[in-house]
């Protein structure tokens, strides 16, 4: 194999594996697990949701049911939720105050583990579920996928057609 | 010292050949996307967070080790079944080489890169699925895989040269592995009814690897998918080289 093949031969593979990526994010993403939590927080109290704390760079829905009160969400990534769980005071990564209900959407950062903690402030138990929906593509299977799809062509482009061209006529006579 | 770089260099053009006429880009491109498809990374849509064994498990079994029993089957088919169909082989041993370190050459590199594209895609479903890398875990997994695979690559090369056919070798290698399922689920009810033991040789060989655990069946395992498949390779090369008569 000439240096210029090499070059498509690795084009070629990159961009199948780009494929498949492509192929995993789309299979990955057409599912939407819903998971539902059902909780009666007493007046002042903090408690942890336990949701599956792993979750997938998505988007998450989550839709706060109550039949009364207010509470606060606070969704923690898993430093800032030991540090929370530890001393109390920590950086959350959203914080949504005084609900009442509602829904809204999260878009997770990286892959990784992450907690929901629920707060009421208020005098009486508050009674209520959260939904999370996740929903969307992953967005680094998505990167990944494109870098190695862009990545594989131009390496496959290069080999097949502009390698040849960067060599000089004069050293063939030299071969 | 000029003998020395003589044998080196015929090795590598022994690996070059394996490379250029085996693992072709689209061949090794189309099982890399395929692996990736077919892993656990596309049936578990959220992250897990489970012990190191669950997640082990969650690598083996299932259409990716199907998929890596029919890879295995189908390039040690090419590799020795079309080389012997062509008379390639003939010009392969006509290098400096001894003929066992040919037939050596030829197994590990192919081998090894099986392993490799197994290697890479465990990786890429341990960091889909549990969002780290554990490379001791990856490195178990593909040791269990090997030593799984090891059987029906052998069976495979013995079949390729015994019967000269691609075709004869992958039929018969796939039918042992499917006659060792239905063998294997048999006993296991055999044993008991109510709670069948697992016998898949990839669970036992994880058990054994993972937590140390040997049981009645480990043995048996380890006989049938190390010394057996070590025995069935050397046959195929006393085979290849008294009865084809290659030299």
């Amino acid at each position: 194999m000439t240096s210029y093949s090499k070059l498509s031969y690795i084009g070629t593979v990159i961009v199948m594996i780009g494929l498949g990526v492509s192929i995993l994010t789309v299979m990955r993403g057409l599912s939407t697990p819903i998971f539902t939590y059902r909780f009666g927080l007493p007046s002042n109290y903090t408690s942890f949701l336990h949701f599956p704390p792993m979750w997938p760079p998505r988007n998450v829905r989550i839709a706060v049911y109550l039949i009364s009160g207010e509470i606060d969400l606070l969704i923690f990534d898993r430093s800032n939720y030991d540090l929370f769980m530890s001393s109390g005071d920590a950086t959350p990564l959203r914080e949504f105050k005084g609900l009442g209900g509602g829904t809204f959407n999260f878009e997770i950062p990286v892959r990784g583990e992450y907690y929901i903690v629920v707060r009421n402030r208020g005098e009486s138990t508050v009674d209520g579920e959260v939904v999370l929906t996740f929903w969307g593509f992953e967005s680094d299977l998505t990167h990944l996928s494109i870098i190695l799809l862009i990545l594989g062509t131009v390496l496959w482009i290069w080999g097949r057609f502009f390698g040849r061209r960067l060599k000089p006529r004069w050293l063939i006579l030299f071969q | 010292m000029v003998v020395k770089s003589a044998r080196y260099s015929s090795m590598l053009e022994t690996v070059r050949f394996e490379l250029e006429r085996v693992w072709t880009a689209p061949y090794l491109g189309l099982i890399l996307m395929l692996f990736i498809i077919g892993g656990p990374g596309s049936a578990t849509p959220m992250v897990t967070q489970e012990s190191v064994f669950e997640v082990a498990l969650s690598t083996i079994g299932g259409f990716k080790s199907l998929l890596l029993y029919l890879v295995t089957i189908l390039t040690f088919a090419n590799a020795f079944g079309r080389d012997i169909e062509q008379d390639v082989l003939m010009g392969e041993l006509t290098l400096p080489l001894r003929k066992e370190i040919i037939f050596a050459v030829k197994f590990i590199t192919n081998f090894s890169i099986i392993l490799l594209i197994d290697f890479a895609s465990t990786l890429l479903f341990m960091w889909i699925i549990t969002a780290s890398i554990l490379p001791i875990t990856v490195l178990s997994i593909v040791i269990v895989d090997a030593l799984s695979l090891l059987l029906f690559a052998s069976i495979t090369i013995l079949m390729s040269i015994v019967l000269k056919s691609r075709f004869g070798a992958v039929i018969i290698a796939i039918t042992i592995y499917f006659l060792e399922n239905i063998m294997l689920m048999n006993v296991s009810i055999m044993i008991s009814n109510v709670n069948p033991p697992n016998l898949d040789p990839m669970y036992i060989l994880l058990k054994l690897i993972l937590c140390g655990e040997v049981t009645v069946y480990t043995w048996s395992i380890i006989l049938l998918h190390f010394f057996l498949p070590l025995a069935l390779l050397s046959f195929a090369f006393f085979f290849m080289k008294e009865v084809l008569q290659l030299d």
